[in-house]
């Protein structure tokens, strides 16, 4: 379903029309809600907060709109909101030294894993497979092979492909940054 | 070579090959915060199950809701117009 499709089905607010947008970005909205907030239970809150905020405001998505950023600044707004709240942490510390102050991730570094998930959600679920093993998991190509019983070439060409297409999809990133 | 495929290599391997030339310093600093960006675990976690049926029952309350108080609504001015 193209872009527009997923927001008309939204707007509806049917399951389907839901379901739809959630496959596509609860993955970035989780990732981002968790880069803010730093603990899964309020990254699952903001989340909801973010899916039913959108709900109620997507008469405000002009028809044509891309859903991703409308989706990334309610999301974002969210956990910010939720952070802010400090929702169901312990009674206020005192504060003894400036250096334990935290504050949530930068705008830039928050709108690049937002674009990064949504690249890695793109990529089929063997290609995923391999990136996620190389970066996350911090394996070489032989050990990928090894784990997954199937042939180093065909993990290099798994990840030569995933990280061009990754490359296509992310490449604006690094070009605005030139 | 160009910037995409030196991206392309350079996320893939984290270095290029000796003689291939880096486009500028701004963008192998970018290539470079993508790709540890890229071995993040905030990036890989997964919302936990069940979320999204939570998410489509209060939408789908909330929408009945709506129906409901425009169903109410267009009852009273039915009535309304009834007694003008």
């Amino acid at each position: 379903m193209d872009e527009d499709g997923l927001a008309d089905a939204f707007r509806t607010g049917n399951a389907e029309g839901v379901r739809a947008v959630y496959e596509r970005y609860s993955g970035a909205v989780f990732t981002i809600a968790l880069r803010v907030l730093g603990d899964r239970e309020l990254a699952a809150d903001a989340v909801q907060v973010t899916f039913l905020n959108a709900w109620r405001c997507c008469g405000s998505l002009e028809p044509g709109s891309p859903l991703a950023p409308w989706l990334f600044t309610i999301a974002r707004r969210a956990a910010i909101d939720l952070y802010r709240r400090g929702a169901r942490l312990p009674e206020p510390m005192e504060l003894r030294d400036e250096t334990v102050i935290t504050l949530p991730p930068s705008m830039e570094g928050i709108w690049e894993a937002w674009q990064i998930r949504i690249a890695l959600d793109m990529l089929t679920a063997e290609e995923r497979e391999v990136v996620r093993a190389q970066h996350f998991g911090g394996l070489t190509h032989a050990q990928i092979a090894r784990q997954l019983a199937v042939p180093v070439g065909t993990v290099k060409s798994r990840s030569h492909r995933a990280h061009r297409r990754l490359a296509s999809m992310l490449g604006h990133l690094a070009e605005a940054a030139a | 070579m160009t910037p995409q495929e030196w991206l392309a290599g350079y996320l893939e391997h984290g270095a290029q090959l000796p003689g291939v030339d880096v486009p500028d310093a701004a963008m192998a600093a970018a290539a470079q915060r993508l790709r540890v960006l890229l071995a993040s675990p905030d990036l890989w976690s997964e919302p936990p199950g069940g979320l999204l049926d939570q998410i489509t029952a209060s939408i789908g309350s909330e929408r009945r809701g709506r129906s409901g108080r425009h169903a109410q609504g267009s009852d009273a001015e039915a009535h309304d117009g009834d007694r003008a």
